[in-house]
């Protein structure tokens, strides 16, 4: 049996697949914010299922980045190269925004008097220029444990290519402050760029105690239920991690929620056949989106979290602020705008009649039809139209439009946001949405996804089984997975095969041995070489998959046209110059097996239809019927041809007029796009 | 003509906005020299076919709006029968690019079917074009001897490369690779553009597409009036100061500039300016039109993407001959003239909305370079840096610390470990500058220090034009602390500066020390936690704590002496009055 927990802000939804049975089970709690442990603890009590038959428990948490949205994580230190104290500080020097003379750095998650100095400096090519001085560092270590300091992260100038000098603070830190929590950066990232490698260790040295804290209470809730199976947890660059190394390095946990969706998209994919997808996860503040091609999710190693970097491999997720909840409003120049304010949970939209007066692009949506005021979560919430109406009515008012006019606005607004998030994963990373299918999950993405596939050129639209909780179900299909790298600068022209193929030997017994301690038997390990490389004088690379076998010399021209191609298809071009390999990769991967989802039964009989709603009609002023469909009732092979409405519990899905549904045999609707 | 509702307009603009983000990054990963993937010098929008801006991607803050101008040249000396489906054309002489020859626009023409529908401009900082010295020029006096100029250049035509120029590209530049790899780099974001555009056009229509552009602009241009109209009425003037034009050494040159603001129109207005000078810091009017538009930008509409609209309420005066319109042949490649400027206007400002604008920058750019043979490699080297200032205090806060100046937004530090890799140079230190922030209610922001070491013989090159007058304070607040270039401290060859390219040998020392914001209101009137708070994070010392803000701090225990805090501040204040 396996289990899966997936906290969100609101809620938090369980899954349960019973393996023998074949049955999932689907059930919702209350998120409790100030103990998300016991809200966990009480969606897997909910079950009812006996945690003892349990072999696998995933779980994705947004402990690590609530604490960096909320600037609530450990009071901690910096340790430096001596004369580098303001590295952190300093960042990249540079604003997004490019007009604001008044512009305030992101908060930083040290203060200046937490930023210390050690005499010590390598070279960038590993060799010592200033020994290391070990009594000044426990001096230093001394200070932290009078200061109460809990957690330390130390970045030192060039460690990424020798790291010697971090390791001896380290063992001199860890000799006179026992139980210090410390973070090295050359653990989490073997790159070149001061700053980026010690924000990514402070970041981890920042909720590294309260993430520790709550796993540790929460493998003992586990235990103590007599819970004998793994402990895993969704990892922001894909795959899971066990319990003990998230507690190492819980700068993997960052995206661990969101990365639940675009897992189990992959997985979902490829038991689909759908190796190339667009995903969109639509809540009720933001949407998240990613690009997933050849059955792999995209990965970036340079985004920043609140304005601070990350340097390690992340899932290529891109946030933007268009939710249900995404507030509407006119600007200066009298032009509707949509989000990124959001009405949240609490006031809501204005339907919600919790108190919002604003329109959002929930009470749009109801204005123009789409919604049924007394079907809304399962006629759990009765919306009230009156309110939308009204909330919908002033926002009218000021942009001089009919009222159904604003609403259509509101909502091709919010698409077009949208559709500019899907180009910045796609078509930005030289990929076009033509050769795509858009996966739609969260609680508005199926609404939306047949506006947004049709907005892109995306042909087909596929929304799956209980799209609301898709995310903890993706979390059923993780593998356990290690990303490993070593700097190797080296022209291809010098192509040393053997010293690459020891890099990557090497890097294979990490691997193994990460695999080992997660008891991952040999014959279910994979392990992925990679390469990193750019033209000579670039900075920015292309990562390239190796074969799996030992690279020979006859590998050179085979990685240079590969390279070539690859640098084609992203940028639009190719060039003569000499290629450089910049650093190897390797993903340790521990095969879990994918879980059997349970099958629908075959039907192709015409579904009924539960009659008909109108829904307006931009440009026209009138109105036209869309049949209404219970998707409890659609079978595997049943049709339905658009324009109709969908309905479940906690979603909506849209299709428009030709718009083709089929509906596949794990229950997910296939939508080809007219 | 077709009509088109306003959410179709935002429709369209959030298009346009994505696809120039989209030719940002196209440009930032695949471009050659770390002056465009780690400093950001570039400027790029989508313009329509009349050459007006419709969408741009950060970078160089200063440069998107000189290439309107540069568009505006172009067409007019091509003429619009000369411009075909597939052209990438060349443009870099300073008097129609608006900015010096090293930043070559590239733009390249967006058809429909036969249709001109618009242009794509995308202006980089070319390493090496044969000017008068290697990695930049400080001291020319006509522009001749600025390096190769393209009149409008087509580098491809109808699509197809023009092998001649590229020749003629890699014969006249020290570095021909990576220029041509620059240059391929900007030639794949203008493709990008048009692409993008195309692809809108066919979507919507042309008709429906121009009129959505039409409405679009009016309506960035009601943005900008709405906002004006809410600032007070007046005429106010300031002036302040240039170190020197390059060439001749012992001379400040002065900028004046004379802004209005009647109902919803704002003038700029630079009579009073010094003349053109004989050294490069010469200004052509292009370049004053787009420093004049950041700025008014900044003011009117900063939290809206920019198109030509929001400009139409602005007027910028310049007398011909003047530093800030000066004409051919005077030598303009050393712009620093253009970076001061912005901030002698909001000092014209600052006078009539004491509480809005925020007091001046510790800016320049400070900008470091380094050139030389890579002892390793036996090839040429050039690295270089620019540098973050404090910005000034205003009425709600203090002024950030180490941020790029208000030119410069999207420009990013080059990281210590990334110039010692490219570079044989050790960088000793960089960090804060404590005390340079004026002091104020508001504090200005702290510059920086940044320590070099050369490890072989090279050329050092500075470019920091304000070392000479201080950053001004506002509201009783203190100035800040000027930068400054110390070449070799501490040696009988020291010498405390602002511009240099000299000779260097190996174990040379450089400190390059940018600007402190100056402060804004009353120091005394500084809630003293807040002083502690300075003096805990040394951004303030003990002693400036006491003479600057009248807080006594104890050093050993971190506490303020409330009482005598009291005690000095009163005397001090009445000492003020």
């Amino acid at each position: 049996m396996r289990i899966a927990v997936d906290v969100g802000g609101t809620f938090t939804d369980v899954v349960v697949l019973d393996e023998i049975s074949g049955a999932l089970h689907f059930d919702k709690v209350e998120t409790i914010p100030s103990d998300p442990c016991a809200g966990v603890i009480n969606g897997i009590e909910k079950t009812g299922f006996d945690l003892s038959g349990v072999d696998i428990f995933v779980h994705g948490t947004t402990l690590g980045l609530n604490a960096l949205l909320t600037r609530s994580g450990a009071e901690l230190a910096i340790i430096t190269t001596r004369g580098f104290r303001d590295v952190y500080l300093l960042g990249r020097t540079d604003r997004e925004p490019l007009y604001n003379l008044k512009y305030r750095k992101p908060e930083p998650l040290v203060p200046r008097y937490r930023i210390f100095e050690v005499t010590e400096r390598m070279n960038y090519k590993g060799e010592v220029l200033v020994e290391f001085d070990r009594e000044e560092a426990a001096l230093l270590g001394e200070r932290l444990k009078q200061q109460g300091v809990r957690s330390v992260a130390v970045c030192l100038l060039h460690s990424y290519i020798n790291p010697a000098h971090e390791l001896a603070l380290a063992g001199t830190l860890a000799d006179v402050y026992p139980g210090l929590s410390i973070t090295l950066s050359h653990r989490l990232t073997r790159e070149y760029r001061e700053y980026e490698r010690t924000s990514t260790a402070v970041i981890d040295a920042y909720i590294k105690p309260l993430t520790r804290t709550y796993l540790e209470k929460l493998d003992n809730e586990l235990n103590s239920r007599e819970f004998e199976g793994s402990f895993l947890l969704t990892r922001s660059g894909g795959g899971a991690i066990t319990v003990n190394a998230a507690k190492d390095e819980p700068a993997h946990l960052i995206l661990s929620g969101p990365a639940g969706g675009v897992i189990g998209a992959t997985a979902f994919g490829a038991l689909i056949n759908e190796p190339n997808l667009v995903t969109i996860d639509m809540g009720g503040t933001s949407l998240d989106a990613s690009l997933i091609v050849a059955g792999e999710p995209g990965v970036e190693t340079q985004q920043r979290f609140e304005g601070l970097p990350i340097a390690i491999p992340t899932l290529d997720i891109h946030t933007i602020g268009a939710g249900g909840g995404s507030i509407a409003w006119v600007d200066d120049g009298g032009h509707l705008q949509v989000g990124p304010q959001s009405a949240g949970a609490v006031p809501g939209p204005a339907c919600y009649a919790k108190g919002g007066k604003d329109a959002t692009f929930t009470d749009a949506a109801l204005v123009m039809g789409y919604l049924d005021p007394e079907n809304f979560l399962g006629g759990e919430v009765a919306l009230n139209k009156d309110l939308a109406h009204q909330a919908v009515s002033e926002t009218a008012g000021a942009v001089k439009l009919s009222v159904e006019e604003t609403a259509a606005g509101i909502m091709r607004i919010s698409e077009a946001k949208i559709a500019g998030a899907v180009r910045v994963i796609s078509i930005e990373r030289g990929h076009h949405p033509k050769d795509f299918a858009l996966l739609a999950f969260g609680g508005g993405g199926a609404f939306v996804a047949t506006s947004v596939a049709r907005e892109l050129g995306i042909p087909r639209v596929v929304i799956p089984p209980a799209p609301a909780t898709f995310s903890a179900l993706g979390m059923m299909m993780v593998d356990v997975t290690h990303d490993l790298s070593q700097t190797c600068v080296m022209d291809l022209e010098q192509f040393e095969v053997e010293s690459i193929n020891a890099i990557f030997a090497e890097l294979g017994g990490r691997g193994h041995a990460a695999l080992e301690k997660d008891q991952v038997d040999p014959a279910r390990r994979r392990l992925i070489p990679m390469a990193e490389l750019r033209y000579q004088g670039q900075e920015h690379t292309v990562n390239l998959v190796l074969p799996t076998t030992a690279l020979g010399s006859g590998d050179q021209e085979k990685i240079e046209s590969l390279f070539n191609a690859a640098h084609e298809k992203q940028y639009g071009h190719a060039m003569q110059d000499p290629i450089q390999i910049v650093t190897l990769r390797l993903r340790a991967v521990g095969l879990l097996g994918r879980p059997d989802l349970p099958n629908l039964d075959e039907d192709t009989a015409a579904p009924a239809s539960n009659g008909s709603r109108q829904i307006y009609r931009s440009g026209t002023g009138g109105r036209e019927p869309y049949f209404i469909y219970d998707r409890d009732v659609l079978r595997a092979g049943m049709q339905i041809r658009g324009p109709a409405i969908i309905e479940e519990p906690t979603s909506t899905t849209v299709i428009h007029r030709n718009d083709n549904l089929v509906t596949g045999r794990y229950g997910e609707l296939l939508v080809s796009i007219s | 003509m077709a009509d088109v509702d306003s959410i179709t307009v935002e429709v369209i603009h959030n298009y346009l906005l994505s696809a120039a983000r989209e030719m940002n990054r196209n440009l930032m990963r695949t471009a050659y020299s770390t002056l465009i993937y780690e400093v950001h010098d570039f400027g790029l929008g989508l313009y329509d076919r009349e050459c007006r801006l419709l969408a741009e991607a950060p970078g160089l803050a200063v440069f998107t709006r000189s290439n309107d101008y540069g568009l505006n040249k172009m067409v007019e000396f091509l003429g619009y029968d000369n411009i075909h489906p597939g052209d990438v054309i060349l443009l870099n002489y300073p008097y129609w690019s608006s900015t010096h020859t090293l930043d070559v626009m590239a733009a390249s023409p967006i058809f429909h079917k036969d249709e001109l529908v618009g242009f794509t401009a995308v202006k980089e900082h070319w390493l090496d074009l044969g000017q008068k010295d290697p990695g930049y020029c400080l001291d020319t006096i006509d522009l001749a001897q600025e390096g190769l100029v393209f009149p409008c250049s087509k580098i491809y035509s109808k699509g197809i490369l023009n092998k001649e120029l590229e020749q003629l590209i890699r014969f006249n530049s020290r570095m021909p690779d990576r220029v041509i790899g620059d240059m391929n780099a900007q030639i794949s974001a203008c493709r990008t553009g048009e692409r993008r555009v195309q692809e809108l056009v066919e979507k919507f229509g042309v008709e429906t597409y121009a009129e959505a552009v039409k409405k679009m602009l009016d309506h960035g241009e009601r943005l900008a009036r709405k906002r004006l109209a809410e600032l007070p009425d007046g005429t106010w003037t300031a002036e302040d100061y240039v170190d020197d034009d390059g060439v001749v050494r012992d001379r400040k040159m002065r900028l004046q500039a004379t802004v209005t603001i009647a109902g919803d129109e704002m003038t700029i207005d630079w009579t009073g300016s010094d003349d053109k000078c004989k050294g490069p810091m010469n200004v052509p009017i292009g370049t004053t039109e787009g420093v004049c538009a950041l700025v008014f930008k900044s003011i009117t509409t900063p939290d809206t993407p920019a198109n030509e609209g929001n400009f139409r309420p602005l007027k910028v005066i310049a007398p011909e001959g003047c530093i800030m319109n000066a004409q051919p042949p005077s030598p303009t490649f050393t712009l620093w003239t253009a970076l001061i400027a912005p901030e002698v206007v909001t000092k014209a400002l600052a006078k009539g909305m004491p509480d809005s604008i925020p007091a001046c920058s510790g800016g320049d750019i400070f900008s470091l370079m380094g050139i030389g043979t890579h002892p390793d490699t036996g090839k040429l080297w050039i690295e270089s840096t620019n540098e973050g200032i404090g910005f000034g205090g205003h009425s709600a806060d203090d002024g950030e610390s180490g941020i790029m100046h208000m030119t410069e937004p999207g420009c990013r530090n080059n990281p210590v470990e990334v110039l010692e890799t490219k570079a044989p140079w050790l960088i000793e230190n960089y960090g804060l500058r404590a005390d340079s922030g004026g002091a104020g209610k508001h504090r200005g922001g702290l510059g920086i220090t940044r320590t070099y070491r050369f490890l072989s013989d090279a050329s050092a090159l500075t470019l920091v034009k304000k070392t000479k007058t201080s950053p001004w304070g506002m509201a009783d607040g203190e100035d800040g602390q000027a930068g400054a270039v110390v070449v070799r401290p501490g040696t009988e060859r020291e010498q405390v500066t602002g511009a240099i390219y000299e000779e260097v040998s190996a174990g040379d020392v450089i400190i390059n020390r940018s600007g402190g914001g100056g402060g804004w209101g009353n120091p005394l009137e500084r809630d003293p936690s807040l002083v502690l708070d300075d003096v805990r994070n040394e951004f303030v010392s003990v002693a400036a704590a006491r003479e600057k803000y009248g807080v006594i701090i104890d050093p050993e225990t971190m506490a303020i002496d409330n009482m005598a805090t009291d005690k000095l501040r009163t005397s001090m204040s009445s000492a003020l009055n």
